[in-house]
């Protein structure tokens, strides 16, 4: 069906007041390849005459005349033999053989370097959780991942690899792994010197910058860690805390209440002499806010107990009522003060 | 959707007009069209002076309706006629000027916008060259059209204030703290608004871009 429209009509759709009926009669209209010219031919004479700003044309052609000079092509004079396409649908016909095929090299090469450089996104999927944000993750092999606040787990896209199970940790998390039937290896990387590797258990990792601590819950694990360019390894049992510490060595603490660590899966913080630095340190992990003790003897004071709560407030309330503390706020930095 | 700048006079052609006034006005144009011709032939640069004299301001003012900022459809315009020159694109010209120029532009718009609002810049850039080396597809004007006429319903549906705030920063040309200062709320605001609006724009346009992304997806997929 030939069909045709009123300028009217397409000046109506050009700005944007036509009715669906009528844009599909335009649609229709601009499918057909004829009437492309008559279309530009309109576009023009609406843009003429609803012109959405004036151009300040004249400093414009200055600019670009200034640029014509600049860019040093004589006017008149054929320099080459072919015409460079900018871009612009109007590829010139005569364009050789031999540059077409050098387009398409360079764009392979330009796709290939592109999927190298990007080989991390392409290859990776990043799970990240906001501050106060707590996921559980199900990992193709079954496994499954509890991801604590401010944390992120990064798996392979595309399956694991035939020899391991290998995932990337930032922060905290608990990983229940599933046994696989051809023994697969599972590891958790925290940095290119720490990682955990495990057969089938559950335990929980905690790689922040104050430090990494690996928590066994059930079956067995091996951490291999660099200390001085050297490899060194350790075996835990269950009820184990292994800490990295300062000095780049792991140290083993037996018989720990490896669960109370993993307690901010049901978004309850068990604390055990635990002092007021460290919970604040906490806090500023999980909720991202800054917490800090006004004098060193507050920070150095310990609570016990077990609470529940959504949010750093609700928690910074309960803990200064109960060493008789005051909450001064500002912005994202909390203080606490002595009365 | 809103012309928000339109003059008030509309075009002085009568609503139920069809196609009558199309004779005089292409004969005018291709009047035109041999007239610069014939500058061309005798000097490129005063043949692109003509030029750009006669389509410059409406290009602009089509430009604008993709770009949303006066300063970014100028600059798109004149890296046209540039090109134009530069590329000797005229010898070779086989269809109307007004036809090569609005395409071109609209082609520029669309890889800006799609460069700026595309969600995965990274990836999008890639794609870029497969995508400007193929032919025109059957349906681009539409396509072209469809993007500007979102756009622009984009950015109308916006809260009034952050529609204000995201006028006056690209159309205006205004800084942050001049906004700020002139409709008295602070800096930190003005770019609150700022990231809100191109947010709306990013996630509205998103599907406008699938096509070409999944062209650069499939290809690294193959690699990968």
């Amino acid at each position: 069906m030939k069909t045709s429209i009123s300028k009217h009509t397409l000046f109506e759709y050009l700005s944007g007041r036509s009715n669906p009926l009528e844009k599909q009669l335009v649609m229709e209209w601009l499918s057909d390849a004829n009437n492309t010219e008559i279309f530009y031919e309109w576009l023009l004479e609406y843009e003429t005459n609803n012109a959405q700003f004036t151009a300040d044309q004249d400093s414009a052609m200055q600019r670009l005349l200034k640029r014509m000079d600049d860019s040093g092509i004589e006017s008149g004079v054929k320099q080459d033999d072919y015409v460079e396409s900018a871009g612009i649908y109007y590829a010139d016909e005569r364009t050789p053989l031999l540059r077409r095929v050098l387009f398409i090299a360079a764009s392979v090469l330009f796709v290939v370097s592109a999927g190298w450089f990007f080989r991390d996104p392409i290859m990776y999927k990043t799970y990240q959780t906001a501050y106060g944000q707590t996921t559980d993750i199900f990992l193709e092999d079954g496994s499954k991942v509890a991801l604590n606040a401010n944390s992120s787990l990064k798996v392979p896209r595309f399956g694991f690899s035939d020899e391991v199970r290998e995932v990337y940790l930032k922060g905290e998390g608990e990983f229940i792994v599933s046994h696989t039937v051809d023994h697969k290896r599972f590891v958790v990387k925290t940095s290119e010197k720490f990682q955990v590797e495990v057969l089938g258990t559950q335990f929980s990792v905690f790689a922040r910058p104050r430090g990494t601590k690996v928590a066994l819950t059930s079956g067995s694990v091996r951490i291999d860690y660099d200390r001085d360019h050297h490899r060194s390894e350790v075996m835990m049992v269950p009820g184990d805390l292994a800490v990295l510490d300062q000095k780049g060595k792991v140290q083993i603490e037996k018989n720990r209440d490896t669960k109370a660590l993993v307690s901010w899966k049901e978004q309850r913080y068990v604390f055990d002499g635990t002092s007021v630095d460290e919970i604040a340190s906490m806090i500023e992990e999980n909720f991202g806010k800054k917490v800090s003790a006004s004098n060193p003897e507050t920070g150095k004071r310990t609570i016990t107990g077990n609470f529940q709560t959504k949010n750093a407030d609700e928690l910074l309330k309960t803990i200064s009522e109960v060493l008789d503390l005051k909450v001064q706020s500002s912005g994202d930095s909390i203080l606490l003060n002595t009365h | 959707m809103q012309d928000t700048l339109s003059n008030e006079e509309r075009s002085p052609v009568s609503p139920f007009q069809i196609n009558t006034g199309q004779q005089s006005s292409s004969t005018r144009e291709v009047d035109v069209a041999i007239f610069i011709k014939a500058a061309f032939d005798e000097s490129p640069s005063k043949g692109l002076e003509l030029l750009f004299r006669r389509f410059y301001k409406p290009l602009c003012s089509h430009a604008v309706r993709f770009v949303y900022s006066r300063q970014i459809a100028e600059d798109l315009v004149s890296e046209v006629f540039f090109q134009f020159y530069r590329t000797r694109a005229y010898e070779n010209i086989t269809s109307s000027y007004t036809s090569y120029l609005f395409r071109a532009v609209r082609n520029e718009c669309y890889t800006y916008v799609r460069r700026e609002f595309g969600r995965t810049d990274s990836l999008e850039t890639s794609g870029e060259t497969v995508f400007s080396a193929t032919q025109p597809q059957p349906d681009a004007e539409i396509h072209y059209n469809n993007l500007y006429l979102k756009v622009n319903d984009i950015i109308g549906k916006l809260p009034s204030q952050c529609q204000r705030v995201f006028l006056m920063s690209r159309f205006e040309n205004k800084k942050y703290n001049e906004i700020a200062q002139e409709l008295q709320i602070s800096p930190k605001t003005v770019e609150v608004h700022i990231s809100k609006a191109l947010k709306q724009l990013r996630s509205a346009l998103q599907g406008e871009w699938m096509t070409s992304f999944l062209l650069v997806l499939s290809s690294l997929h193959i690699i990968s």
